[in-house]
């Protein structure tokens, strides 16, 4: 009897949290879908530049904060340097606990929060990208250039041979801005924890500082109870012509009636529109696989920018980040 | 005649509409080309054959457009929610290397303009589609 009024409960309480997440939200997307304050925002241009290519990298947030510092800063930022100066997601950590190279290039694939990568790096002060180009693939696979590095890291530090040549291509590649001496003497002089940050300092010696600027974030709650603040906040942004991060769930891409409380993607808001044929407000959103508009099903796509319908973002949105 | 004029019509369309995109996409083809890439940091211009539509953000190799090359691709299973939960970076890229092609960035000359794009390139035959256009063609073949 009292297993019966335990399931009971649990069940109760189940319920009245998809009544409550579900109706809420519905009631919400009919008042965002027919909002009169949509008035007609595009941040695009030359500050921000054509839609950047994250390659193999899952770097999306990386990217995401390079832009919105490019946009702020009137330079363009390099994406790769952002997260080389952050151990816990490179080979460094890597090296430390002997993983098997299969998994580290795994590790070395993952993102990192963009608000924590621009907070981090605002003392040391930010990398051009024509100093540390972010977008070059060559030899393949932009993640294999950071694996091919360690792995000589690791030959360096237990005095084995190494192929000059190859060496040189893998560096040359990755940091282009440093000549083969200068790049193996920063990497054998480098400690297991350090070697990409120290060869991204060689790289960027005239980097950009801010120090006033104030990035602040807005989460959306579980029960998505704050949509409308949320919806207010960005606007309030893009009325200031000031772009917004978002991090969302990529289920949008192929279904606009997606919905999720996860969010496994980062990009920027860099418009906003009333579109003339839904007559629904929407988004533009920024992403960084480049200006394929062949990834994103029913939208309208320039570039490798989308306009989405503000229901469909609200409803796959995690959080959003912008600078103050 | 008239009555049998909507069911007319109907079949007209209903053939069209079940072609999907592909059918209508209108492909401008270049003989001489060039194409940028980054290689060992240096850039390199070498020349091509390609088509692309008129937004020029799909790309294809002239040969492979000329043999209808697509539709000897066999479909992979590729999940893009699970892909992006892994973290993979670009999904193009991913999947062009589990169809054993390299994926490149690259740029390419379009009525005097370089734009910006990819390429999943296949050997020997050197035929190539843009990252994009490539999980576009995998979706629909699964």
């Amino acid at each position: 009897m009292a297993q019966r009024a335990s399931l009971l409960i649990r069940l109760t309480v189940l319920f009245t949290f998809l009544v409550v997440f579900f109706t809420n939200g519905a009631a919400e997307n009919r008042a965002l879908a027919s909002d009169d304050s949509c008035t007609p925002v595009d941040l695009r241009g030359p500050k921000l530049g054509p839609v950047r290519h994250q390659d193999s990298l899952k770097w999306c947030a990386s990217f995401a904060a390079a832009d919105l510092l490019s946009y702020r800063l009137g330079q363009k930022i390099s994406a790769v340097d952002l997260p080389l100066h952050q151990p816990k997601y490179l080979a460094q950590k890597i090296w430390d606990k002997i993983v098997p190279p299969k998994n580290q290039i795994k590790m070395a694939k993952k993102g990192e929060d963009p608000t924590v990568l621009i907070k981090e790096s605002q003392q040391r002060g930010w990398c051009l990208e024509k100093d540390l180009p972010s977008e070059d693939n060559t030899l393949g696979w932009y993640a294999s250039l950071f694996w091919e590095i360690s792995l000589l890291k690791y030959t360096l530090d237990a005095g084995e041979p190494f192929e000059k040549e190859r060496a040189c291509r893998y560096l040359n590649t990755a940091f282009p801005g440093l000549n083969y001496e200068t790049a193996l003497k920063t990497l054998e002089e480098a400690s297991l924890g350090t070697y990409y940050s120290a060869l991204a300092n060689q790289s960027c010696k005239n980097r950009i500082h801010d120090s006033k600027l104030i990035m602040e974030e807005k989460k959306l709650n579980l029960l998505r109870t704050n949509k409308e603040e949320i919806r207010n906040a960005i606007d309030q942004q893009l009325n200031k012509n000031n772009i917004v991060g978002v991090n969302y769930h990529s289920g949008i891409f192929k279904d606009s009636e997606a919905i999720s409380i996860t969010a496994n993607h980062t990009g920027l808001i860099v418009g906003r529109r009333l579109n003339p044929v839904t007559l629904t407000c929407e988004y533009l959103i920024r992403n960084s696989w480049g200006r394929s508009c062949s990834y994103y099903t029913g939208y309208e796509c320039e570039e490798g920018n989308i306009w989405f319908p503000i229901n469909t973002l609200m409803n796959n949105l995690g959080n959003l980040f912008y600078a103050k | 005649m008239r009555s049998k004029f909507p069911l007319l019509v109907l079949l007209l369309i209903l053939p069209a509409s079940l072609l999907g995109r592909a059918w209508a996409l209108e492909f401008t083809c270049i003989k001489n080309g060039e194409i940028k890439i980054l290689f060992d940091a240096e850039v390199t211009v070498e020349k091509a054959s390609y088509c692309t539509n008129k937004d020029g953000n799909i790309l294809i190799s002239e040969n492979c457009h000329r043999k209808n090359c697509t539709k000897q691709l066999k479909p992979v299973k590729f999940d893009l929610d699970r892909e992006v939960d892994s973290g993979i970076g670009t999904p193009g890229f991913t999947l062009c290397r589990m169809m054993g092609g390299k994926p490149e960035i690259i740029e390419f000359k379009l009525n005097e303009q370089w734009l910006g794009l990819d390429r999943c390139l296949f050997e020997p035959e050197r035929t190539f589609i843009d990252t994009g256009y490539l999980y576009q063609l995998n979706l629909e073949k699964n």
